[in-house]
């Protein structure tokens, strides 16, 4: 699939995106938050990584690649300063269903913790955001983080570590969030 | 050595990613059972993390998905061809202009690096102070008289006869006054276009398209309209055209809301809806998504039903949130019902094959083994390259003919 994605094969380029548009999706989402913007990132992403199979050697897997794009696409949106805050059309997924078995009103209330957790997250720099999310929630190592946010492991450890303390300095700050999450902290170890 | 406060909370920070090994947990654990305080941040620590992973991330609907498909591969395949049409005019378009003798430059206070006349009737000048509130020279006012073609920054724009623009480099949004014009600007990270009129804005998401004081006809790639308040009215996809309508302001008839009540389906227990002026289709869809999204699956009907007769994608959407509504009710045979209306109805959508194996999903997820092998059969030879071939194949290996309904 590479070669031809190199060579600018339509059809190898068609199952790069298919195979890894919804992951792209979701590491924009999950670094940005709730954005109107999302379909511009995703496409952004992709038509940078069409353009530049061209530069790829292989070194890391293709997934480490994209994801390194969708990456710098995000922390170009979260530098940029465009943050526009009415998400429309870009909520939940046509082809995935909610999960049937969890009642509606839990996944909104999950979905409301986290984006206000996200608005606090909005507050803090871009580039330590970034490392916070993917190391925290993502769960990508420092290394990774340090290799897909092209920082050295001691920018990226100390990025997460203030964008955690940040963080967690503005949840002390909001008593009724910190309430939401410790019921939820609470529910979630029952 | 016991470890600081300070050296804890790194290691509560690795515990909540999922980073931390066994001794550091144990180590994490024996400082948290004597230190209240560490115990109480670490807590917060895990809800938050669980909070933020917990969420599914926000997707992008199928018909958003597909547009991003056309417009990335479009991307890819007509980049050269943007530089070529592009690099004809830098080196010989001017040349061609004055041996035409019709191109007139008339000087403007800041000569513009972005704007560049190529050929036809074409006049630019530096855009009065009134005409808006960017700074000085940062504007620059386009009139064709008999049509022409100009570059503005990297797009390329061919003027109607008589058209009238204001170009604002800084924003990079014409200001369209009259006349009409075509548009053909490769997508740029993090760099949007637009075109303004007084009654509606579009926006490029990478594409040709043309404008007039009307509406917009995409040729190539997708665009985005949206009110001048910024409202999402729809996109606009390649072969495809939009109109205003004819008086923007008159509202939906609440008898359209009404129409074309779910027969056997409850009617919404939801009071209506609030309909916007301006709620265009794609308006309607993105609250109807926000609806189911937040579980309200009556409202979201509501909102969906009304779309049924419009054009084929807005339909399909509508159609697919309407079958999606009794999912998240756990209306099971209804969502079959629905789903399959998707499937059969919108043969050429995405949608439509969302709805196809959604429909093998909840028949081999309820008891319907038999229906569910006849569903992934007919997935697998409609879509045998499908999003869910593979997994269409699994499950039906697994469904034995002789599993008892």
């Amino acid at each position: 699939m590479v070669a031809g994605c190199r060579a600018g094969n339509p059809a190898s380029l068609e199952q790069f995106f298919v195979t890894h548009v919804r992951y792209v999706e979701r590491v924009i989402s999950r670094l940005t938050g709730p954005t109107p913007d999302l379909e511009d990132l995703v496409q952004t992403t992709f038509i940078q990584a069409f353009q530049s199979f061209g530069r790829y050697r292989g070194e890391a897997s293709i997934k480490t690649w994209v994801t390194r794009i969708a990456v710098h696409t995000a922390l170009h949106q979260l530098r940029s300063g465009v943050r526009r805050a009415v998400p429309l059309e870009l909520v939940g997924d046509a082809d995935e269903p909610n999960d049937p078995a969890a009642p509606a009103d839990q996944q909104a209330a999950s979905r409301q913790l986290a984006r206000r957790l996200h608005a606090l997250l909005d507050r803090i720099a871009p580039k330590k955001r970034v490392a916070f999310l993917l190391y925290t929630v993502e769960e990508y190592s420092i290394e990774e983080v340090a290799a897909l946010t092209e920082a050295s492991k001691a920018a990226a450890k100390s990025r997460i570590w203030f964008a955690r303390r940040e963080l967690m300095a503005m949840v002390r700050g909001q008593p009724d969030l910190r309430q939401l999450l410790e019921a939820s902290g609470a529910q979630s170890w029952r | 050595m016991a470890m600081s406060c300070t050296q804890i909370s790194r290691l509560s920070n690795a515990s909540a990613g999922g980073h931390a090994t066994q001794a550091e947990r144990l180590e994490l654990e024996a400082h948290l059972a004597t230190c209240a305080r560490c115990s109480a941040d670490h807590a917060l620590v895990l809800a938050t993390t669980r909070a933020l992973r917990g969420a599914e991330p926000e997707a992008l609907s199928s018909a958003a998905r597909e547009r991003v498909r056309r417009a990335a591969l479009a991307g890819r395949t007509q980049a050269p061809a943007t530089v070529r049409r592009l690099g004809w005019p830098l080196t010989g378009g001017a040349v061609l202009a004055m041996a035409a003798g019709v191109a007139i430059w008339i000087g403007v206070h800041r000569p513009s690096s972005d704007v560049a006349v190529v050929a036809g009737d074409v006049t630019v000048a530096a855009a009065p102070a009134a005409s808006g509130p960017a700074p000085a020279g940062d504007a620059v006012s386009v009139r064709s008289g008999r049509g022409g073609e100009v570059r503005l920054a990297d797009a390329t724009t061919t003027l109607a006869p008589a058209t009238e623009l204001v170009w604002r480099r800084e924003r990079r949004v014409v200001e369209l006054q009259a006349g009409s014009l075509t548009v053909d600007v490769a997508h740029r990270e993090g760099q949007h276009f637009e075109v303004r009129t007084p009654r509606f804005i579009v926006e490029v998401v990478g594409t040709k398209f043309t404008v007039d004081m009307k509406g917009v006809k995409t040729d190539r790639g997708s665009v985005r309209v949206r009110n001048p308040d910024g409202g999402l009215i729809g996109y606009v996809d390649g072969g495809q055209s939009w109109l205003l309508p004819l008086s923007p302001l008159e509202p939906v008839q609440a008898a359209e809301v009404r129409e074309e009540p779910a027969p056997a389906i409850d009617p919404p227990a939801v009071a209506a809806p609030t309909v916007s002026p301006y709620d265009g289709a794609g308006v309607r869809l993105a609250r109807a998504r926000r609806a189911l999204v937040r579980g309200n699956a009556g409202e979201a009907r509501h909102l969906a039903q009304p779309l049924f007769r419009l054009e084929r994608d807005v339909a399909a959407e509508a159609r697919a949130i309407y079958a999606e509504s009794f999912l998240i009710e756990g209306r099971y045979t209804d969502a079959i019902s629905a789903y399959q209306i998707v499937s059969r109805d919108f043969p050429s959508t995405p949608q439509a094959e969302s709805a196809l194996y959604a429909v093998a999903q909840l028949e081999s997820e309820h008891d319907r083994p038999a229906d569910a092998r006849a569903t992934l059969q007919n997935y697998l030879r409609r879509y045998p390259n499908g999003r869910f071939a593979k997994e269409a194949a699994d499950r039906l290996a697994h469904l034995a003919p002789s599993q008892p309904r």
